[in-house]
């Protein structure tokens, strides 16, 4: 139910049945903690989403810095290992398919790295599948990223085009 | 209809019981205590049933509040066996957290701030790491009266305020919390109450109401922090008193 249905009910209780409840100080003191109820959730709730995309964008860097390196993988595991327990665990969660788009990323690198490395074009396409990664890792949602994994993992890694 | 302050911290009785005549009614304080028992209860154990690797959101607070009591522990009690004592210390956080943190829901009641639920508590802790000292330490353990280096003809002066600071703590442990507990509680609702008068006149002294309305939010969120920070030291000082206890310094 939206928060603000839930207000109107509660006008609507305290202007009719206010002969039902008495109406006192611990009346207006059960209303105060309500509101702090509410403000506490929302602010906990944003505050979760900064850590996350903090997190996120600290990723990112850390992952593109290292682009075309193998070392990218150790520095990311590296990182992940460095969580504490519960932070592992939330950012597990959350970025369940990030993961999963990374480790297929770290795959194709390999791959590519082991097999073709002096190939210019292979070279090129790497640059261009990291190129539109990246773009769409900064502009659009993870579902969409999740889509991109799935259509990447089935091309170039399910029927071995690369 | 105005409340006296006080008055939310009245025990009454809901339904009176007595075996033999011993008085067993259930009052607002023993379903309250109940309430505690049973919120952690539930707490731990749905938290803990059915965890996995990757743990949903309760199972993560109960995890949370683990780690937390352990780094208490780890960090305050220099010893190597400290998991010995985590089930009391969390036994003891758990309780007064959350019978503060129920008491702070209006119409709700809070045990903490009654000494003689304090008082009980800093007693059975008091007992508690004396006798740790006095199994480990036998009549060593009086030697904790006396500090090392003291000159000997200081020693009935010393040794008598070492014992009655030593002994005061139980005082101290149990009226730091009920105190602050009680004080909050009066404060919101006297707070409440102004806040109320004001909103219930006509004129201009409606709209100032606005003012004791934003401070009660406000001490709202003190008083929560209060509630956590007072299970907090309420805790800390225990493990202190523990580890002094082993150690003896």
């Amino acid at each position: 139910m939206n928060n603000n249905y839930l207000y109107g009910l509660l006008g609507v209780f305290v202007l009719y049945f206010n002969k039902i409840i008495i109406l006192n100080e611990k009346f207006l003191l059960l209303l105060i903690f309500i509101a702090f109820c509410v403000v506490v959730r929302k602010y906990l709730q944003e505050s979760i989403v900064v850590f996350f995309s903090d997190l996120q964008k600290e990723l990112v860097n850390e992952i593109f810095l290292y682009e075309y390196n193998i070392d990218a993988k150790y520095s990311f595991i590296y990182h992940y290992l460095n969580l504490d327990l519960l932070r592992k665990k939330l950012f597990y969660n959350s970025y369940k398919f990030y993961l999963k788009s990374l480790n297929f990323l770290i795959i194709l690198y390999s791959n590519i790295n082991l097999k073709k490395r002096n190939n210019s074009f292979i070279q090129s396409f790497e640059n261009l599948v990291n190129e539109v990664y990246y773009f769409i890792l900064k502009k659009y949602s993870f579902i969409k990223l999740n889509f991109l994994y799935r259509s990447y993992y089935y091309i170039f890694y399910k029927f071995q085009v690369v | 209809m105005f409340f006296d302050p006080l008055e939310q911290f009245n025990v009454f009785i809901l339904y009176p019981f007595f075996i033999k005549g011993i008085d067993l009614s259930i009052t607002n304080f023993f379903i309250f205590c109940f309430l505690v028992f049973f919120v952690i209860y539930l707490l731990v154990s749905y938290g803990v049933s059915n965890s996995k690797l990757i743990g949903f959101s309760l199972q993560r607070v109960v995890e949370m509040l683990y780690e937390f009591i352990y780094g208490l522990l780890k960090i305050n009690l220099n010893t190597k066996d400290s998991n010995k004592y985590f089930a009391f210390i969390s036994s003891v956080f758990l309780f007064i957290l959350f019978s503060n943190l129920l008491g702070i829901i209006p119409y709700s009641f809070t045990l903490t701030s009654h000494v003689i639920v304090t008082l009980t508590f800093s007693l059975m802790i008091f007992i508690y790491f004396v006798t740790i000292a006095v199994v480990k330490y036998k009549k060593h353990f009086f030697s904790h009266f006396f500090p090392e280096g003291s000159p000997l003809w200081l020693a009935p002066l010393l040794v008598v305020i070492e014992i009655i600071s030593y002994v005061l703590r139980v005082l101290s442990l149990s009226v730091r919390l009920f105190a602050n507990m009680m004080s909050g509680h009066t404060l919101l609702k006297i707070l409440a109450t102004f806040g109320w008068v004001l909103l219930c006149s006509r004129g201009p002294l409606f709209f100032l109401s606005i003012a004791p309305i934003v401070i009660l939010f406000l001490l709202t969120g003190l008083e929560t922090g209060v509630a956590c920070l007072q299970a907090y030291v309420f805790s800390v000082l225990t493990i202190i008193y523990i580890e002094e206890s082993i150690n003896l310094h």
